[in-house]
């Protein structure tokens, strides 16, 4: 009966929405339960003397391209899971594993079709409709007797934030796959270039379109056909970390979907402030003299950073991890045949620029209601704080992070853990760049400081000139050494709302969002007036927008 | 009764044969529509068909609130007709204008180059497109400027990005379309063709008197059939080929429904809006079948 029903309502599914997106749903016939659970039923507790005994528990895994297998292993079978079954008795297990691009489109199907594994990263709203559905645990009491009392700090280091957005009634639903909020934007430059065309380094936002225009005109890369900017098809999602405009619109304080409060101390929505329509202002203009790449709606980040590779273009926006991607043009031949500088995102005016950020994040872990070992998955979680917070690692630590040769060889064997929560809070901006200046690593405090001193080191001292990147985003000038002063003056926006989607953001946010899409798109691109912007705040007011707001300050009552 | 019972005897293989058929029909044509009733629910996926509370036509009236509803109810039904259209016409053409081809090799070349697009994915070819359609780098736009003509941006354009569609999904398709039709010209006798020849008809004529007419079954068949995909303009095409400026002449109503139903998990309103296209093509197919047999005498069933 239940197969029946599942398959009745998968082909309903692809019948009635025309789309056979599912690719290959080759779901294995499975009892839903892991298999071996009929025998350890009994193995309740989580005592010292039970973790002898090896539990299972099963999950669904994101293959990636930069996830290299040693000879030999697979997602079925390798040493990072060899590791945590001998270190901490947990046994895992694929019910499927989905690449990048298809993971959470199959996460859809897997909720669609009611057959959770054990444990499943989901979206904020996934985990609301999975807890109103009933389909997941409560965890409130599985995590407070087996998480460490360090898992507990480690979590709650932002004050208990991102916890609190994993709470409903008072009932933590899921493990928030945290990362660090405070990750800003920063503005890079061609600086060989600047010095070529003899340009002041970006101050203010009339800078970087003086730069861009003389990027242009100029055509400092001679390759016939420079642009100003470089700029992507998705240029206003959180997801678009290069090649984005999120940055452009925070230096004319305007912010892309948050919620901030106005004078009254009411929430607003930012896409529908004035503000946004001065820098689509300034952006149609950079359109109309050509410093815009006419193709961008239809190229995607990589297509677009196609022109930074080949000198068409020596300015972006990007977070702090853009010097990555960067590389691939920067570096040829065992050669640094660009050279980029790193920037704080300017201001129009005389104020300075607040970075928008969120909550810190996006995805959370949960547990199926049908779980025989609930406990096991927060001994996985206990083990990756320890392993991947440890400044002196153990062998069997070196083998959850690199694999069985217990080291580094860029093979990035710890994307195979399969729950992974990051730190809430760092000073790399502090520690790093004077660490790398002074070639000190006795200040280093965390194992992601020593990694990254270890690479830019390789570069400096001209052991591996690939690792150029890591100087550009840790060393005295790079990415993260503008961190400090960005955050000692609280220049940053953080969004005020958090919590579950209300049911009218439900409901209507896809379509306010893709209105906005169309309208800002339009007037970059310089089809319509600027002026369709106050038509746009009218009709998003009446498509929802102020239903959503009214729900939204509701919500802001319960929890300022 | 005799009778019945030898028949029986001699034809049960026969019945038998049959039942796999339609046990397939039953299980997934017949059972799955009753997850219709999840257009009238706000369907949550562990509660089932079952479980799940009922909320009346709510989701059709999200449907209808929807403000540019009928700009993509437009888009859709003008993609998709042109692409009837076109995929009629083309495919006939191009299968008289091979039959009339003497030599057999270049008719089969030329039938296994223009039958290959029809197996490319739309995520594969899309990428091919952008890089030709490119008003900078494109291979067409270079040609147009070798006429003075300024480069267009085809996929960026409200004016272009419809056509483009149906022209890219003729390109793609009239290969496979035009093997049907071929069969069918072989299937028109030789003799009808000498009569027209002694009667005095020259190529242009016997086409259209002998030719065409004696094609007529198929093509009214072919119609009837496509005219049910009236409100499927294309899915994958346009999802893989449209941006935010042209959402405007692009959006269509199964875009539509990906965005909202599955991005979104709002599984009662795609079902919904699915429902709806369902019975809009129920609607035309029975009609075009009425028509068919009213006015080309042809009976499907």
């Amino acid at each position: 009966m239940r197969l029946n029903r599942k398959v009745l309502m998968t082909a309903a599914l692809i019948l009635s929405v025309g789309v056979t997106a599912c690719g290959n749903n080759n779901e294995k016939e499975s009892g839903s339960a892991s298999p071996s659970s009929a025998t350890q039923q009994a193995t309740a507790s989580n005592d010292a003397g039970a973790k002898n005994e090896v539990i299972e528990v099963s999950t669904a895994s994101q293959s990636d391209p930069y996830l290299k297998f040693d000879e030999g292993e697979s997602f079925d079978k390798n040493s990072v899971y060899d590791a945590y079954e001998k270190v901490i008795g947990v046994k895992i297990t694929n019910k499927w594993v989905a690449d990048v691009t298809q993971f959470k489109e199959k996460v859809k199907i897997t909720i669609a079709s009611d057959d959770l594994p054990d444990f499943l990263q989901v979206n904020a709203t996934q985990l609301k409709e999975l807890t109103e559905a009933g389909m997941i645990m409560d965890l409130t009491d599985v995590y407070d007797k087996n998480a460490t009392e360090e898992t507990k700090k480690f979590l709650t280091m932002d004050g208990g934030m991102q916890m609190k957005t994993a709470t409903f009634d008072g009932k933590l639903m899921g493990i928030p796959s945290s990362y660090n909020p405070y990750n800003f934007q920063y503005l890079y430059v061609r600086t060989d270039w600047l010095k070529k065309l003899n340009l002041p380094e970006p101050k203010t936002m009339q800078d970087v379109l003086t730069i861009a225009e003389a990027f242009k005109t100029k055509d400092p890369g001679g390759t016939g056909k420079p642009y100003g900017i470089a700029v992507s098809k998705e240029p206003f999602k959180i997801d678009t970390g290069v090649t984005g405009l999120r940055a452009f619109l925070n230096g004319y304080h305007a912010y892309e979907n948050l919620w901030l409060e106005d004078a009254s101390g009411n929430l607003v929505n930012s896409d529908i402030q004035p503000q946004v329509k001065d820098a689509l202002k300034a952006l149609q203009d950079m359109f109309k003299k050509g410093l815009i790449d006419p193709e961008f709606a239809v190229k995607d980040t990589e297509k677009e950073a196609e022109l930074l590779y080949n000198n068409n273009v020596g300015l972006v926006f990007g977070a702090s991890w853009t010097p990555a991607q960067l590389a691939k043009g920067a570096i040829k031949d065992g050669k640094v045949v660009q050279e980029w500088g790193v920037y704080p995102i300017p201001s129009i005016d005389g104020s300075p620029t607040l970075n928008q950020i969120g909550i810190g994040v996006d995805d959370y872990y949960v547990i199926s209601k049908k779980a025989k070992h609930p406990e096991g998955v927060i001994r996985l979680l206990n083990e990756w704080i320890v392993v991947d917070n440890t400044m002196n690692p153990t062998d069997d630590q070196k083998t959850i992070l690199f694999g069985k040769d217990k080291k580094e060889k860029g093979s990035n064997y710890w994307l195979l853990s399969p729950l992974r929560v990051g730190k809430q809070l760092d000073n790399n901006g502090e520690i790093l760049p004077k660490a790398i200046g002074t070639k000190d690593p006795s200040i280093l405090q965390t194992a992601d400081q020593k990694g990254r001193y270890e690479r830019a080191m390789k570069f400096i001292d001209g052991t591996d000139i690939n690792m150029w990147w890591e100087t550009l985003i840790s060393g005295p000038n790079g990415a993260v050494s503008h961190n400090p002063k960005i955050l000692q003056n609280k220049e940053y926006l953080q969004n005020k709302f958090y919590g579950a989607p209300t049911p009218t953001m439900a409901d209507r946010q896809e379509i306010l969002l893709k209105k906005r899409d169309e309208i800002y798109f339009k007037i970059i691109m310089n089809q319509v007036s600027v002026d369709e912007f106050d038509k746009f705040v009218g009709e998003w007011k009446k498509l929802g927008g102020d239903e959503i707001t009214k729900e939204v300050n509701e919500w802001y009552a319960t929890h300022k | 009764m005799h009778v019945l019972a030898r028949l029986w005897k001699r034809e049960w293989p026969l019945h038998l044969m049959l039942l796999p058929g339609i046990a397939l029909v039953l299980i997934f044509s017949y059972v799955p529509m009753a997850g219709i009733v999840m257009a009238f629910q706000k369907y949550i996926p562990n509660k089932g068909l079952f479980g799940s509370p009922f909320i009346g036509l709510k989701n059709f009236r999200l449907l209808i609130d929807y403000p540019d509803v009928g700009r993509v109810f437009v888009n859709t039904v003008y993609i998709a007709a042109m692409k009837i259209a076109a995929g009629l016409i083309v495919p006939i053409t191009i299968a008289i204008l091979l039959n009339e081809l003497r030599r057999e090799w270049i008719k089969r070349t030329f039938q296994t180059l223009v039958y290959l697009p029809h197996f490319m994915s739309w995520v594969l070819l899309s990428g091919i497109l952008v890089d030709v359609l490119s008003p900078s780098s494109g291979v067409l736009n270079q040609l147009l400027g070798y006429f003075g003509i300024k480069p267009i941006f085809f996929l960026g354009s409200n004016d272009w990005f419809p056509y483009v569609m149906v022209i890219s999904d003729v390109w793609k398709e009239f290969g496979f379309g035009t093997i049907v039709y071929l069969a069918a010209l072989t299937a028109i006798d030789p003799s009808l063709y000498e009569a027209a020849a002694i009667d005095g008809a020259g190529r242009i004529k016997q086409t259209f008197h002998v030719t065409l007419p004696g094609m007529m079954p198929i093509i009214v068949l072919m119609f009837t059939l496509n005219i049910g995909n009236v409100l499927n303009a294309g899915f994958e095409q346009i999802f893989n080929l449209y941006s935010p400026p042209v959402y405007q002449s692009a959006d269509i109503i199964d875009t539509f429904v990906y965005r909202m139903g599955v991005q979104q998990a709002q599984f009662g309103f795609a079902t919904a809006v699915g429902l709806l296209k369902s019975i809009v093509s129920f609607i035309f197919i029975s009609m075009s079948y009425i028509l068919a047999y009213r006015i080309a005498n042809y009976r499907i069933f």
